[in-house]
This record gives C-alpha cells, structure tokens and sequence, in this order.
C-alpha cells in the first residue's frame, strides 16, 4: 500500500505536466457551455436549473471520458514502461486502482471547473442547489463507469487510438441501452423480463434518477459495480499480458 | 501453458466477482435506501400523510394495477412504476398493519384485467395495441376509491394523490360544499369527469375529489344546513334575498370562500356577445355589497389592482408585453403563517381587486395574498377597452401594498338587522331557520379579490390521453381554493402535503431588468408619443390656418415648416420603434454577458495556466541542457 499513493500522485500530477490535459479542459469546458447554452438553451428556459447541461453530458462524456483514459496504459505498453512499472513493489491491482484514481480525480477537476455554470443560475434565479449537487455527484459516478470501462479498453491495445476507439465503442452501447428507441428494437425479439434487465445496463436511466436529487443506494451500488467490473477486466487482460 | 493458467485463474476469479456483484445489485434493489437532496422534499413523505396514517382506524387495501409484462413500455413509465410501488411500500410501512399493497399485473384476457376494468382503472393504448394499465384502487370495507392513471408527469403530486384518496375512503361522510357563482362554472353536464367534452371547471372537480360537491343557484332564499363550505364566485347581480341566505350562512357557523372581481375578463369574454349586438359594455364586476361591510370589510370594487414588479408576459396583439396586471407572485407574496397558502410557491393573478380591513374593527383580519409598494390601480372599466400596453403605462403606483385575498375571523353583525328582506315573487314565508343577528361561535370567511385566476385558462394545462383529458396545475391557484376549502372544512393533514412539488423557478434577474426596461421604455415612449401628438396638433393647425380663399395653395413657409415636422415625426417615429427595441435588448445583453463569461473566465484561466506550466518546464529543460552540455 505504501507505493499506492505516490504511484496515484505521479498519475494525477503527470496529467497536468503535459499540455494536452489543459486543452482537454478547455475543449470540455467549451462543449459543455456550447452544449448548456446553445443545444439546451438554458437562458432562454428562463429556469433556474441546471438540467440542460446535465442531459448533455453523457453525451459529452462518452468522447472526453475515453480520452482522459486511453493513455494510461496504452502509453506504458507502447514505451514499455510497463515493464519498469511491475517491478515497483506494488501489486497490478493497486497500480490498476491507482491510475484509475488519478483518471477519475483529473475528470472530478474538469467537472469542478464548470461551477461558473452553477454561479450562473444562483445569479439569475433561485435553483434547486440540492437537485444539483445530486447532478453533480451523478456525474462523477457516471464519468466513473466510463473510465474503468476506458482503462479497460486502453490496455487491451498499445495503440492509443485503438483504446480509444473501443472505449467510445462500448460506453455508446452502455448509453444505448437505457435509451427507449433502442430497447423497443429489442423488445420485438426479447421477452420483456431480458428487457428489463438490459434496460438497467445502461448508464442514463441511473444517472437521471440521481440527477432528479434523488440518492438511491441501487443506483450508487450500479456505478460502483459498473466500475469494479471494467477494472477487473483492466487486470485479467494486464495479468494475461503480463503472463504471455 | 503458462498464459492459459493466468487466463484461467483470473478468469474463475472474475467469473466469482460477477456472480457477486449481480448478486450484490439484486439484494441491493430488495434493500435500497434513499437520499432525498431537494430542497421541498419532493421525495420524501410528508408530516400530513405520516399523521393521516398514524389516524389510520380502519383496514386498507391499496391495489396497484400494472401491466410491467407489456414489451414495449417507455422506460419513464417503467421507472415511475417502480418508484409508486416503493412509494406505496412506505406507506404500508407506517400504517402499523392496517396498509396491504398487492401489486397486480393484468395481463390481456385474465380475471385480473376484468377486475380492472370493473374497478375503472383505464387501460391505455400502446401504438402496437397492447392495452396498458396503470392506477390504483383503494378499498375500505365496501368503498373504494380509483385513480384511474398515474400520470408520470404529476410525480409531484403522487404523495398526495395518495394520501387523498386514502383520506377520501376514511371520512364517513364526506364534507359538503356548495358552489354558488353567476359563471358556468359547473359546467354543462354532457361528459363524464375527466372525459373529453366535459366543461366542468377543472377547480369543481378538485374539489369533487374530496367534498360532495352541490350547485347552489344563484336565486337561493335558504342554504341548506348541511353544506359545511359555500364557495361563492363571482356573486354579479344577486338578489337582496339571496345576500340574505349568504349572511344568515355565515351567521349560523357556516364556512364561506368568496371570489370577486371588478373586472372579470372570463366573464367579459363570455359576454362578448352581448357586447357586440348592443354595442354596451356589459356588468363584468361583482361584489358583496353590505355582506362585506357587515364583514369589517373594506372592498375596491372598482379599480383593478397592477404590480410591475410581477408582471407577467403575455402575447398582446402579437408582441410580448410584460402586463403587470397580470401577477406571477412568489413565496413573498403569499403568506408564510397561514396553512392556505403557507406552502403555497406561485400564484397567477389575473385582473384583480383588493380589500383592507375596516378600521376600529373588533374581528382578526389575516391577508393571504400581498402586493408590494410599486403596485397601483387603474379603472376597471377601462380593461374592457384599452389596450394592455396602455394600461400598463397608465398604472401609476400609489406606495402602498394591497392585500388580494384575506381571511377574516370574528363575530360579525348580520347586514340585515331589521330580518329578511320582503322581494317579490317570495315562495318561501316560513325559512327552517330563525332570523340571527349575529354569530355564536367565531367564524372565518376568506375572500379573494379575483374571479379569472380560478378559470381553467390562467390555473391549468390540458392534456390529451387517449380519451382521457388530463389536467395539470400550471400554478398553486386551484391549490389556494382547496387549501381554503379544506382548512374551513376541517382537514388540515391534507394541507401539509400539498403543493410539494417542482414547481418553475424563473429567473429573478431576468424578471427584474424586464421591470426596469418596461419603466424606462415607458417614460421614454410616453414623451416621445406626446412628442408626437404634439407635432400632429402643429400640423393640424397650421392647416387649419388657410382661409378658404387659399385653400389649395401653400406659401413656401407653410411648405417647408410642413416638410420639416413630417420629417421630425418620422425621426420621432424610429426613435420609439428603437426605444421599443431596447426593451429586449437588456434581457439579450445579460444572456450575450453569461454565456462569454462562462466561455471565457475558466477557460482562458486554464489556458493560462497551461501555457505557463509549459514555458516553465521548457526553461527547466533548456537549463538543464546547459548544465549538462556545460
């Protein structure tokens, strides 16, 4: 455990090193304003709630998310400091949960940085701040579920690109699935109890029950499962790897 | 080998880690717990339905109908069944044993789907056929109560629905209400409730759900002993004998709501007709006369109240006009300390009047609803004619706040002391009741001074399901008559719960810089109008300066002084349509000002940051090649 923490820190920190994260920033915070303003029109709503920024973001999440993660070990595989790194006295699931960590905490710093957006509505009207927190929270839950699904797909390839491609891949699918015009595709040949279940895959129908203001440990428990599945495959493919 | 014993291992053990956490997600649905983070507690059950529950005497059986086996049901359905279900799960939870909740899932051609159908709930079509159920039947003994569907969209609203109903099958005798008014407010009977075609007020049939609601005509001599609450709305041209039966109501501990209005535009569009055969302007006003004086009551009946600082947007003429005589007020507005309105968030008050208390009177007098010092009146006469932007410009505020509705308690003096006034046509010689002067115990009347805010037009919106017409409070307007008439008529749990919902929360900024706009552009559109006129009287004038033996000839002077004032009042005439412009203009300013501050501030800041980080590392690297090379 004692190199669990300086291995986070040098990931964490390494995003801010190189210039890229802070034009990641600027783009996603651009987007998510384009998107809040201009898609979601949420001056001329005229109300005071966050709403139409947040029924974009999944959106949004599903290109910047595997972007923050397709680096992490697409970039050791290709330089081959994998190798160096597995020499380090820590085990593959700490460095796993460690550059995991530093990912999720790089994109809670992008998410913070829209708060201009949450001074906006408390300077035009009277939100609903609480309804917003639980946005907020669902956010980071949700963006949390892409990157374990990101860190997953960026190690099965040491191309970046590759990595990148298949997180955007299957976290659509994972945003598919709670949406209604793809499961009624579905329920024309599934029975309606496989629906059901398929339905509670997808990541939208969680994220929107939070960001009603409603904190619901089912919901809570799926994200927090959602990202112990894709780590664990981060590590059986690493674990494989590492064994060929 | 060695890779194949890797894959393996860690596959049994991922294999292991699934099965656990499916296994953990569905002990977790069994188990869930809930954090409610609203500000209203949308999501929690309130005070009301937990001690509606605790008087809980008498067995319930809440069935919930739900097709859940329906393939191609919308999943905001789905999930806002499960939420009912957990919600009525709560329920049960608190009712120490008296709640049984059957979850019943009535599938096309079973016993179930037939129960459903005998008990009223509504099966809806799919668009592939499949006929969907979704309400909830309540049983106490031998009465039951249906909510036919539950409609997604009153989510807000589903605590009190259910606590509603399940107050509705506990009253033995459910109170009675009688609605009296000169509008055809009970509608014209030729559709079920709920139904397409049916007329009836939307607030008749709030009120139908909890109170036996009866029609009181408007020529009544007596009001039945029974009837607990009179709902008098707009009480125009009724009779002596009629205010008699109201005071004599009053007197012997009867509960009464009163609407009036100098000027009611629902009435005014219902008379239109009239308007337009005999070219006059038809009575559009109501009042209650010495009622109200006997009441310590002081009404303007005749001028109609405005507050710009309230103002809402309505569509006049085809432009969008900020009309401060149509009100949106606010929890500042609408009284903290009353159970009527205390939970109340948004009124809409259309074209109304105000009251104050009489001076020196002995009687407790609580406003419910507050206008603030920018409010004046105007006229109400004049509504009928004028053009909402002229009324707006000439409402002058007075600095006063008005009161739009009250509740009055006391011991009041009848209004008629020397008894029942003689009238033609009296049938009636001997009524059940004696003469009272005045009442035994204190009671409470609560007047409001708006007839047009109860109309269907300015409280609800209206929504085509199937054959079903659903209806949907766009404001707490009908909330504020049910408030009123449950609080008279004695059930206040209820009144804890309602209006415990999302309702709008408009931009406050946006509002405010409307306000000022329409303020200044007033100022200015009046000096440039009265500019205008007059440059018209000048030119007129000077016209009417030619005598006759030149009348088609002008002298050069003429020609060009009339040049030149044709010329200003085109100058003038832009300069207003600008000034018109501008009003707007501040609104798409501040919008133009949020979204570049959101674009730019963070932004440019990480920007900032990022290339400095950069320059500093390139020096450290620059320097560090030095050293090396050195």
């Amino acid at each position: 455990m004692e190199n669990f923490f300086p291995l986070f820190k040098r990931e964490f920190l390494g995003y801010f090193r190189s210039p890229v994260a802070y034009v990641f920033i600027v783009i996603f915070l651009w987007a998510s304003v384009g998107c809040t303003f201009f898609l979601g029109n949420l001056y001329d709503s005229n109300q005071a709630s966050l709403d139409p920024f947040f029924n974009y973001l999944p959106w949004l999440f599903l290109i910047f998310v595997p972007a923050v993660g397709m680096r992490l070990w697409a970039e050791e595989r290709r330089s081959g400091t994998i190798e160096l790194l597995f020499t380090l006295p820590v085990t593959m699931v700490e460095a796993v949960v460690a550059k995991f960590l530093a990912g999720w905490a790089f994109l809670g710093v992008a998410l913070a940085l829209t708060f201009p957006l949450w001074l906006t509505v408390n300077y035009l009207g009277k939100p609903d701040n609480g309804v917003i927190f639980a946005g907020y929270l669902g956010c980071f839950f949700m963006a949390g579920a892409y990157l374990s699904v990101s860190c997953f797909t960026s190690a099965l390839s040491k191309n970046q690109v590759i990595g990148f491609i298949l997180g955007v891949v299957i976290c659509f699918v994972l945003v598919l699935l709670g949406w209604g015009v793809f499961t009624d595709v579905l329920a024309s040949f599934l029975p309606a109890g496989l629906i059901d279940i398929i339905s509670q895959v997808g990541f939208v129908s969680h994220f929107q029950a939070i960001s009603r203001g409603l904190l619901d440990s089912r919901d809570l428990i799926y994200f927090v499962s959602a990202i112990v599945v894709g780590l664990s495959l981060n590590t059986l493919v690493l674990n494989a790897r590492k064994a060929s | 080998m060695k890779l194949l014993k890797a894959v393996t291992t860690t596959s049994s053990g991922l294999a292991i880690l699934i099965v656990a956490i499916v296994s953990l997600n569905i002990i977790s649905s069994k188990l869930a717990f809930r954090a409610d983070l609203t500000q209203d507690k949308v999501y929690s059950l309130s005070v009301g339905t937990k001690s509606i529950l605790k008087k809980l005497d008498k067995d319930v059986t809440i069935k919930l109908f739900f097709s859940r086996s329906i393939k191609e049901l919308p999943i905001p359905i789905k999930t806002y069944a499960t939420r009912v279900e957990e919600v009525l799960q709560e329920y049960k939870s608190l009712s120490a044993g008296r709640i049984v909740v059957e979850v019943i899932d009535p599938k096309p051609d079973t016993d179930d789907e037939e129960w459903a159908l005998k008990y009223g709930v509504s099966g809806v079509r799919l668009p592939k056929g499949d006929q969907m159920f979704f309400g909830v039947v309540l049983l106490v003994g031998s009465q039951e109560i249906v909510i036919p569907y539950l409609d997604p969209r009153r989510e807000e609203f589903l605590e009190y629905d259910m606590s509603e109903a399940i107050v509705g099958t506990l009253r033995k005798d459910r109170v009675k209400i009688g609605i009296m008014s000169s509008l055809p407010v009970m509608g014209s009977g030729n559709a079920m409730a709920g139904q397409e075609g049916d007329d009836t007020w939307a607030f008749v049939n709030d009120l139908k759900r909890n109170f036996n609601v009866e029609k009181i005509e408007s020529t009544v001599q007596e009001i039945a002993a029974d009837v607990k609450v009179l709902v008098v709305l707009h009480p125009k041209n009724f009779a002596e004998s009629t205010r008699y039966a109201i005071d004599q109501f009053v007197l012997n501990g009867g509960r009464l709501i009163v609407a009036v209005d100098p000027m009611s535009r629902t009435d005014l569009q219902i008379n239109s007709a009239e308007m337009r055969t005999s070219g006059q302007m038809p009575k559009v006003n109501s009042d209650l006369g010495s009622l109200f004086q006997a009441w310590d009551l002081q009404y303007d009946g005749a001028n109609m109240v405005g507050d710009p600082t309230f103002a809402t947007q309505i569509n006049a003429a085809g432009t969008q006009t900020a009309y401060p005589f149509f009100m949106s007020l606010g929890e500042a507005n609408l009284s903290r300390n009353s159970v009527i309105t205390g939970n109340l968030k948004m009124m809409l008050i259309a074209e109304g009047g105000s009251i104050a208390h009489k001076g020196g009177a002995t009687s407790r007098f609580e406003p419910l609803i507050t206008l603030s010092k920018d409010s004046g009146v105007i006229a109400g006469a004049m509504a009928a004619y004028m053009m909402p932007s002229d009324l707006s410009r000439d409402l002058k505020s007075d600095g006063k706040e008005k009161v739009v509705a009250a509740m009055i308690t006391g011991k009041f003096p009848t209004a008629f002391p020397s008894g029942k006034p003689a009238m033609e046509g009296d049938t009636q010689a001997n009524p059940s009741r004696p003469h009272k002067t005045t009442n035994d115990n204190e009671t409470s009347i609560v007047v409001i001074t708006d007839v047009d805010l109860f109309a269907d037009g300015n409280a609800v919106d209206k929504f085509r399901f199937g054959q079903q017409i659903m209806v949907r409070a766009r404001n707490d307007n009908l909330n504020f008559l049910v408030n009123a008439a449950d609080f008279l008529g004695g059930s206040e749990d209820l009144i804890a719960i309602r209006s415990k919902g999302r309702i709008a929360r408009p931009f406050d900024r946006v509002a405010e810089i409307q306000k000022n706009a329409q303020q200044r552009w007033q100022s200015e559109e009046e000096q440039l109008t009265s500019q205008l006129t007059d440059l018209q009287k000048k030119l007129n004038d000077m016209q009417a300066q030619r005598t006759d033996g030149n009348r088609y000839v002008l002298t050069a002077q003429q020609q060009s002084e009339i040049t030149r004032f044709r010329d200003e009042e085109r100058k003038v005439k832009q300069k207003r349509r600008e000034v018109r412009k501008n009003l707007r203009e501040d609104i798409e300013k501040l919008g133009r000002q949020v979204v570049a501050a959101n674009m730019l501030f963070v932004p440019l800041a990480a920007a900032g940051l990022g290339v400095a980080m950069f320059l500093r590392r390139s020096r450290k690297y620059r320097k560090d090649r030095h050293g090396v090379s050195k």
